[in-house]
């Protein structure tokens, strides 16, 4: 017995809609669970829901500074923070003074929310690495940046995961010059923040830094406010002034606190 | 002797419809007859020119629809492989990755249609390529058309590993710090791959492989990472925590080389693709579906 059973779909590809779901364009950095073959999201957060504090407004301008630079297109940067603790290792070749002095600022540092700095003494454990080469470093530069410069890498949500001070010890001519700059461009590296010539010289972030072993009140406010910022959706500087801007015209009740804010 | 000559409702790789049909052998039938019959047009289009219609062999006429017959050695048929809504999107985010577009401003589903065969420069310890060795295989294992393998000599590799300060294999990674390249041919089959990290930046054996890893994976498929998913998924964009080979991320990678759907092709298409095949599965749900991979 011949049997034929024929069946031919004909359609016309072109006047097909893809379907587009919806769950999944909503949230950002969502878990998943697997339950009969079906895929399903979970927790995550609002693209444009963002975690912070208030910053007083006197303040809010010295710190737009600080952590934004003005691109090659006119776009700014995101704010850039590290996610992940922050273990250094210092080369053995280091002088056993500079490391000391290096170990105790870094003692001293400021508790922050979100920010752990510790030392460790196992290359292989480190995400920090201090460096000295031999290589002349930014010799044209101005030259507060001679001898000394720090590489830090991001992932795609702008949060710093490994960095590199690395230094020439021959461009100093002074150990406590370099003792300096090393604290100077490692703080600096913690958020990836700018320097700058018109600061009070108590703060690591001024060219013209005194080093008085201590962390002043600027420079820990600026960290403060700073981690306060932190969101796994980074933000970007419209979505920073979008914000100062809802802060500052907001009767908020809990003045301390965090708030969330919709964009 | 009894015939019984079916044709299956399939889609195949190079967007048209396709009929199959199976002569299946009796009790008493010593040989076996397979012949797979495509629309005219379909013809046309994959195989670039017009049927040989002088034999009446090889065409038959169905319903006033001319069908081509082509040899049964040159199409594989894998049932379809129908995944969520939720599945969809988020392989879509990952596997079209929009940093290339081809001249018609798509971009194409990339995958290795040949193994992997993957040359560790000397200078990557054994301990690294121990950890690659490791990953490859927790990743590929499973994996439809997926052929990971290691070789010690360079001229038998397709994947070359390598460090700053090596021969610079490539010369498109000479400034990189860490970076993947892979070549494709036209029909988006990849062909070479090459990784470069630079170890002064990446100081030390975790952070060397944890990258190695990450690029690695991301060559297989010219992967984008996502904003979407936490940060343990290697289809992450974000790292504040340790990245696992989860379930999902062994999902996208085996729907990506399996069989049951089509490979090479661009978004339109794959959404095309997945409407006609949810919609034969509700109008038709007792005929079954499949994807026939035609070798040109």
């Amino acid at each position: 017995m011949n049997r034929l059973l024929l069946i031919l779909l004909l359609f016309n590809l072109n006047s097909l809609i893809a379907q587009k779901g919806d769950s999944i364009t909503q949230k950002l950095y969502q878990d998943y669970k697997f339950e009969k073959d079906s895929l399903f999201f979970f927790n995550g957060i609002t693209s444009n829901e963002f975690s912070a504090i208030i910053i007083p407004k006197k303040i809010e301008r010295q710190y737009s500074y600080h952590v934004f630079t003005e691109q090659n297109d006119g776009s700014y940067n995101k704010l850039l923070h590290w996610s992940v603790p922050i273990k250094i290792f210092l080369d053995k070749s280091i002088p056993e003074t500079i490391r000391e002095d290096f170990k105790q600022f870094v003692m001293f540092l400021p508790k922050i929310e979100r920010l752990s700095v510790s030392i460790v003494g196992n290359k292989n454990d480190a995400n920090y690495y201090i460096v000295p080469v031999s290589r002349p470093i930014n010799p044209t530069e101005d030259d507060f940046f001679k001898g000394i410069t720090s590489v830090t890498m991001a992932d795609d949500s702008e949060k710093l995961y490994f960095g590199r001070l690395t230094f020439n010890p021959n461009q100093f001519n002074n150990p406590v010059i370099l003792m300096t700059r090393l604290k100077q461009f490692f703080f600096s590296s913690l958020g990836n923040f700018n320097f700058s010539r018109s600061l009070n010289q108590n703060s690591l972030l001024a060219l013209n830094y005194m080093d008085t072993r201590t962390i002043s009140k600027y420079d820990y406010m600026l960290l403060f406010y700073h981690y306060s910022l932190y969101n796994k959706n980074p933000i970007g500087y419209p979505e920073y002034k979008k914000l100062m801007q809802k802060i500052n015209t907001t009767t908020f009740t809990n003045l301390n606190g965090r708030i969330n804010i919709k964009l | 002797m009894k015939h019984v000559v079916t044709i299956l409702i399939c889609l195949f790789c190079l967007n048209a419809t396709f009929a199959q049909h199976h002569n299946t052998k009796n009790s008493k039938s010593n040989h076996e007859q397979s012949k797979s019959y495509i629309m005219i047009d379909d013809y046309r289009e994959v195989y670039k020119k017009s049927p040989d219609l002088k034999d009446s062999a090889n065409y038959m006429v169905v319903q006033g629809d001319t069908l081509i017959a082509i040899s049964s050695g040159k199409k594989r048929s894998i049932p379809f492989e129908y995944k969520d809504e939720n599945f969809l999107n988020i392989y879509k985010t990952v596997a079209f990755n929009g940093n290339y577009k081809n001249k018609d401003g798509k971009s194409y589903l990339k995958y290795w249609k040949t193994g992997l065969k993957i040359y560790f420069s000397e200078s990557v310890s054994s301990s690294t390529q121990k950890s690659l060795k490791k990953f490859a295989k927790e990743i590929s294992e499973g994996v439809d058309s997926l052929n990971i393998s290691f070789v010690n000599d360079i001229n038998k590799a397709n994947y070359i590993i390598y460090f700053n300060g090596d021969f610079e294999y490539n010369p498109n990674l000479e400034k990189s710090d860490a970076e993947y390249y892979i070549n494709w041919n036209g029909k988006n089959q990849i062909t070479k791959g090459f990784i470069k990290l630079n170890r002064t930046v990446y100081f030390n054996e975790t952070l060397i492989n944890e990258k190695m890893q990450q690029l690695f994976l991301e060559s297989l498929g010219y992967f984008k990472t996502t904003n979407k998913l936490n940060c343990n998924s290697f289809f992450s964009n974000c790292n504040d925590s340790e990245k696992k080979f989860g379930a999902l991320d062994k999902e996208i990678l085996k729907y990506h080389y399996s069989y049951g759907i089509c490979k090479g092709i661009d978004e339109e298409t794959f959404d095309s693709l997945h409407e006609k095949a949810k919609n034969h599965k509700k109008n038709h749900p007792e005929i079954p579906y499949s994807v026939v991979h035609i070798e040109q």
